[in-house]
């Protein structure tokens, strides 16, 4: 390898970096702050209907403790990590704003109704663990509306 | 007498040649050849070379450079001397290089050494091929 | 009768072994977004990988080395360098995320946290390593990954509407509501699943490893075109499953544990635990192969003693080789970097070093010095140069595809 194809190497790593960095240094735009809404939602509903699967399956005898702790402490992660991410974005102008306003309470309530299947499963009662895997159904069936709205 | 084709090209039928010794064992590639001049004029091999300092001279350019100054770093010696096996020693020149003696015989490798002292046999069941 | 045996034994542990962390993430990931619609990847990649293993294996049978070990006398020290350099850092890569997988696989069963899996995970894979023989390691892990077979039932459990499965498997193109660029990246993904690099050097190391001759052709052969689409079919299974259960309540599959719960809705409790078997077997088995490569790719370039047919003590550098390999997977999990994401970079950038890893393989193949007669045929030679063009379209799409779709997202 000559001294040139060194330089070369060098120019082509300095060019992937920027372009790597540039997009993380833009200042986060309204159709960028609606892809983050966007996301958010996205990561919420696949926790919800997780975890409306999982307590279902559980109810029916058809999964063990160990395996469901796991499921359900993975989808308690995603939605914390997607009401990080929609938290952690700057807002840019109003409309994005109110997009927030939409979103937040929604993985709010996602937040709740997954913490909640941890205990109503520990219980075993089949009514309280239908009841919570329809709450999880509704929230999963707005946050797919608010998906479908904006993408 | 040495089992080779004719004529011997050094960089087809030579170099970079896996070596095998009489039991089989991997010895090492042919990393370089050493080369001497007989008073007719014609070149003849007189050993085959093996090791990393070797290899990385011979490749050249960054990349040999960079193997070359491995090479010194994991050599307990600070100027790492290639294994060299002398040409007669060769039995015969083919898919791969057999040669006449074991591995044991021809030096090893500082750095397998180096290993096997002070890592490799002080885990428990280091002779086990787990056969 | 024996011979029988060997060979369906060998056709047994070649389905079994056939999935990895990579083929259960791409096709769960897949069958969640697109349902069957990229089925026809894992049959493209499926039939790249049976073609070249069948080289690989001749290589094994017939000169008695491994293609890695070959590739540096035909393509000279330089070449044979820089696919080292590439072919190790993916494998390394590769062996991180199935350490990854076994703690994850361990976790569903014992609701223990993954990270204190690692540590134990990788101990024990390094000791199977040390001691367990060769063939008793491929047979064991192999076999018990055929506990993966429990998706196949799964699907027909999950009552699917066939038409509507064959529809979208026969339809080109992404669904509603996603994008063409996803489409590819997990087109990438889930070819570079079915053809990661680590298979083949396994698979021509292991001939050499289990002392194949021309002998052993036939069951090197019957490995390959029957083993491998049989698990081509399991990972078909795991896709389907994924999209009967997530596709139509718009989830998406990010964790090991949803890839799971289709068998477990389908088949109960005892679906559940032959799928968390099966995923420990596979990627457990996975990992040591990984490991064993690591140390191949290395040990080959340099022309050291490899293998585990002889002592360590006499190998010492192939050993230290996949000691190190192994902490820095550890080393790597331990930054508590998710594995499944670990899992999709290394889809990537095995994507992007296939042309490195399979266009030796083909000129080693032709070789009639090494093959004599048996160097490849024209037939051969024309299916592998199409599936090199198009390990080329791969390996240049994969990275900008990455970024277009930030890692699918």
């Amino acid at each position: 390898m000559s001294r040139r194809a060194m330089w070369y190497g060098i120019a082509i790593a300095l060019v992937l970096l920027l372009g790597a960095a540039v997009p993380m240094l833009r200042p986060i735009d309204p159709a960028g702050y609606e892809d983050r809404a966007v996301a958010s939602a996205e990561g919420s509903l696949s926790a919800v209907r997780t975890a409306a699967l999982l307590a279902r399956a559980t109810a029916s005898g058809k999964a063990f403790g160990p395996y469901g702790a796991v499921v359900l402490g993975d989808a308690r992660e995603a939605v914390a990590t997607a009401q990080r991410e929609l938290t952690t974005a700057r807002v840019p102008d109003r409309r994005s704003a109110a997009l927030r306003d939409e979103v937040e309470p929604l993985l709010a309530e996602s937040s709740a109704a997954v913490g909640d299947v941890g205990y109503v499963l520990g219980t075993g009662d089949r009514a309280g663990i239908d009841t919570a895997a329809a709450r999880l159904d509704r929230i999963g069936d707005r946050l797919e509306s608010f998906v479908e709205a904006h993408r | 007498m040495t089992d080779q084709p004719e004529p011997l090209r050094l960089d087809f039928h030579l170099l970079d040649r896996q070596i095998v010794d009489v039991d089989g064992r991997m010895v090492g590639n042919v990393d370089d050849v050493e080369l001497d001049v007989d008073r007719g004029g014609t070149p003849r091999v007189v050993a085959l070379l093996v090791g990393q300092a070797v290899l990385g001279r011979r490749i050249g350019g960054l990349v040999g450079r960079w193997l070359e100054a491995s090479a010194r770093r994991l050599s307990p010696d600070p100027d790492p001397a290639p294994i060299r096996i002398p040409y007669d020693l060769v039995m015969s020149v083919g898919s791969e290089i057999e040669l006449r003696v074991k591995a044991s015989a021809l030096g090893e490798p500082p750095l397998e050494t180096w290993l096997r002292k002070h890592f490799v046999d002080r885990i428990p069941g280091a002779d086990h091929a787990g056969e | 009768m024996k011979k029988l045996f060997a060979v369906t034994l060998g056709i047994l542990t070649a389905i079994g072994g056939f999935v990895d962390i990579g083929d259960i993430v791409a096709n769960s990931q897949t069958g969640a977004r697109f349902g069957m619609r990229l089925a026809w990847v894992v049959v493209l990649g499926v039939g790249g990988i049976c073609v070249y293993a069948e080289m690989c294996g001749r290589v094994a049978a017939v000169a008695h080395r491994g293609v890695f070990d070959l590739v540096r006398e035909r393509l000279g020290p330089r070449i044979a360098l820089v696919n080292l350099l590439g072919s190790y850092a993916v494998t390394m890569l590769t062996l991180t995320a199935e350490i990854g997988g076994v703690a994850l696989a361990v976790e569903l069963a014992t609701s223990v946290n993954y990270l204190l899996w690692v540590p134990i995970a990788a101990f024990v894979i390094w000791v199977v390593l040390w001691r367990v023989k060769f063939s008793t390691l491929e047979r064991v892990f192999g076999l018990a990954g055929l506990a993966l077979v429990i998706f196949v039932i799964a699907v027909f459990r999950l009552h699917p509407q066939w038409s509507v499965l064959g529809h979208e498997a026969t339809s080109f193109g992404p669904s509603d509501g996603e994008e063409w660029a996803t489409y590819g990246f997990f087109a990438v993904a889930l070819f570079a699943a079915a053809m990661t690099p680590y298979e083949v050097f396994f698979f021509s190391s292991g001939g050499v490893e289990e002392r194949w001759t021309r002998k052993d052709l036939t069951l090197s052969r019957a490995n390959v075109f029957v083993g491998f689409p049989l698990g081509g079919l399991l990972s078909l299974a795991i896709m389907a499953c994924a999209s009967l259960v997530y596709l139509p309540v718009g989830a998406e599959v990010d964790t090991l544990g949803q890839a799971a719960l289709p068998t477990a809705i389908a088949a109960g409790k005892l679906g559940l635990a032959l799928v968390i078997l099966g995923f420990f077997a596979a990627t457990f088995g996975a990992a040591l192969e990984t490991g064993l490569s690591a140390g191949y790719t290395v040990a080959q370039y340099f022309g050291w003693q490899w293998g585990k047919y002889v002592p360590p003590r006499r190998a010492a550098r192939f050993h230290t080789v996949i000691i190190v390999s192994i902490l820095i997977g550890v080393a790597v999990l331990l930054t508590t970097v998710d594995p499944i994401q670990v899992t999709e970079y290394s889809l990537v950038f095995s994507a992007v070093v296939l042309p490195l890893t399979y266009l030796p393989i083909l000129v080693v193949a032709n070789d009639r010095e090494y093959l004599g007669d048996q160097a490849n045929s024209k037939v051969t030679n024309v299916l592998g140069l199409a599936y090199l063009v198009v390990i080329l379209v791969v390996a240049v799409a994969a990275v900008p595809l990455m970024i277009v779709t930030g890692v699918g997202g």
